[in-house]
């Protein structure tokens, strides 16, 4: 059976362990609980005939790269860049923990999450940012913790990136 | 490095023994598990097979083996809920170590602070969310000030020229009352006003003479129009009304008037349109 780490990357409280809940239990909670250091979560998927098992190293959210300990994402396979779709500084973070994750990584798999879009009348994130990504070839998905949507997609896909790499 | 006396070195082993729950694993270079030992279960790490690869028996491990840098620090590593565990990771003869110390406690007193602090930190960036609102609107309020400043400024403006044109028509129309004043009074030529039923409401001293009638018969309001006017030169009337009608006035002409005494005087006779359906009339003796 495959194994796969996946780091879950991004600033404090933009959902990271949202989705991971979402994703491995199916449950959510509206309370905010910051996660220290990292916790480890799996979950087996399908991804055609073969059956993976996904390692969500769910890392504590930092408001900059220089404070992201490089160490926990070593042997990474992949990775989901989340971003806030209401805080719109949480995008440049993303940016920079991107290009850091890159330099130490090379280039693996990833995808973008813009979560929390379920707060429609909060969305700050304009449309050239979204054509940006675009342009770059990187994938995107608009999610909600809250309510679902998009959160399967996201890891499946980058599930299968991963076992095409 | 210094080395540390032997004593001291035994008692920091047995404070971290007693105090940290240590784990250990070693693992060979080809990823079997050659030892294991400690603690491992308050980490949530179950019975291990040795001699048997390690990525199948300790899931946290996946990409981390063989090291590439050694040592290797993951702080705060948790991953069953219970104990965080701090996890050094070292190369060793011919494989790497892996020790597991408990790390519960600093966790537990650093999540309150953490989470004050990304409470807070969310709560500034609200604020300064709000504020940039606040900001963005009052500079829309002050350029909507602006632009109706403006068009104040503007229409104030435009009131001022029009008072002054209004002024000026004011100005032009009493020298042009106070001139045609000078003229009526000056009875170079005979002037008469009359109002829509031909009552003639004033008259000067040269008109008066001209017609043969007092000053008090003007006043009593016994001066009238078709009373003044000889029979035939009535007819010539609607065409110089028409003329007055469309152009304000009417092109003097010779008519017939008769005097209070009966006698009948030819003037040459001209009339313009004036405020308040008005007619003013002048008359020039043909003598």
């Amino acid at each position: 059976m495959l194994q796969k780490k996946i780091c879950m990357l991004g600033a404090f409280a933009v959902g990271k362990t949202s989705l991971v809940q979402r994703f491995v239990q199916s449950i959510y909670s509206e309370k905010y609980h910051t996660t220290v250091g990292v916790k480890i979560d799996k979950k087996l998927v399908a991804v055609g005939d073969e059956t993976v098992n996904l390692l969500l190293w769910d890392i504590q959210g930092e408001d900059g790269v220089e404070k992201l300990r490089s160490s926990y994402l070593r042997g990474a396979a992949g990775y989901l860049l989340v971003i806030d779709s209401t805080r719109r500084e949480t995008l440049d973070i993303a940016y920079r923990m991107q290009k850091f994750a890159q330099e130490m990584l090379g280039l693996i798999p990833f995808v973008v999450v813009i979560n929390k879009t379920d707060l429609v009348d909060q969305y700050e994130i304009e449309d050239v940012a979204l054509d940006y990504m675009k342009e770059q070839g990187w994938i995107v998905y608009k999610t909600s913790a809250k309510t679902g949507q998009s959160v399967e997609e996201a890891f499946l896909t980058l599930a299968s990136k991963m076992v095409e790499a | 490095m210094f080395e540390l006396p032997e004593p001291i070195q035994k008692f920091l082993v047995k404070l971290i023994s007693d105090t940290r729950l240590p784990a250990y694993m070693f693992i060979q270079s080809d990823g079997i598990l050659k030892l294991s030992g400690g603690m491992l279960s308050v980490y949530g790490i179950g019975a291990l097979n040795n001699d048997k690869p390690i990525s199948e028996q300790v899931l946290f491990l996946e990409g981390l083996l063989p090291l590439t840098s050694s040592p290797l620090f993951l702080p705060h590593l948790n991953i069953d809920n219970n104990f965080a565990a701090d996890v050094y990771l070292f190369n060793g003869n011919e494989g790497t170590w892996i020790v597991m110390l408990d790390a519960s406690s600093e966790v537990r007193k650093r999540k309150p602070l953490q989470q004050k602090a990304h409470d807070l930190s969310l709560t500034v960036s609200e604020l300064e969310r709000t504020e940039a609102e606040l900001i963005q609107e009052k500079e829309e309020l002050a350029t909507l000030v602006d632009d109706r400043t403006l068009e104040l400024a503007r229409t104030n403006l435009q009131l001022k020229l029009e008072l002054q044109e209004k002024q000026k028509v004011e100005n032009a129309l009493r020298e042009s009352e106070g001139k045609f004043r000078r003229l009526f009074e000056s009875n170079m030529i005979g002037v008469m006003f009359r109002d829509a039923n031909g009552v003639v409401t004033d008259a000067n001293d040269a008109f008066l003479q001209m017609i043969g009638y007092e000053r008090l018969d003007l006043l009593s309001g016994k001066i009238r129009w078709d009373e003044i006017t000889a029979a035939d030169s009535r007819s010539l009337d609607p065409q110089a009304l028409q003329e007055l009608r469309f152009r304000g006035a009417y092109t003097p002409r010779e008519k017939t008037f008769i005097r209070k005494d009966g006698e009948r005087v030819k003037l040459l006779f001209g009339a313009a349109l004036i405020e308040g359906q008005q007619t003013v009339c002048y008359a020039l003796s043909m003598d």
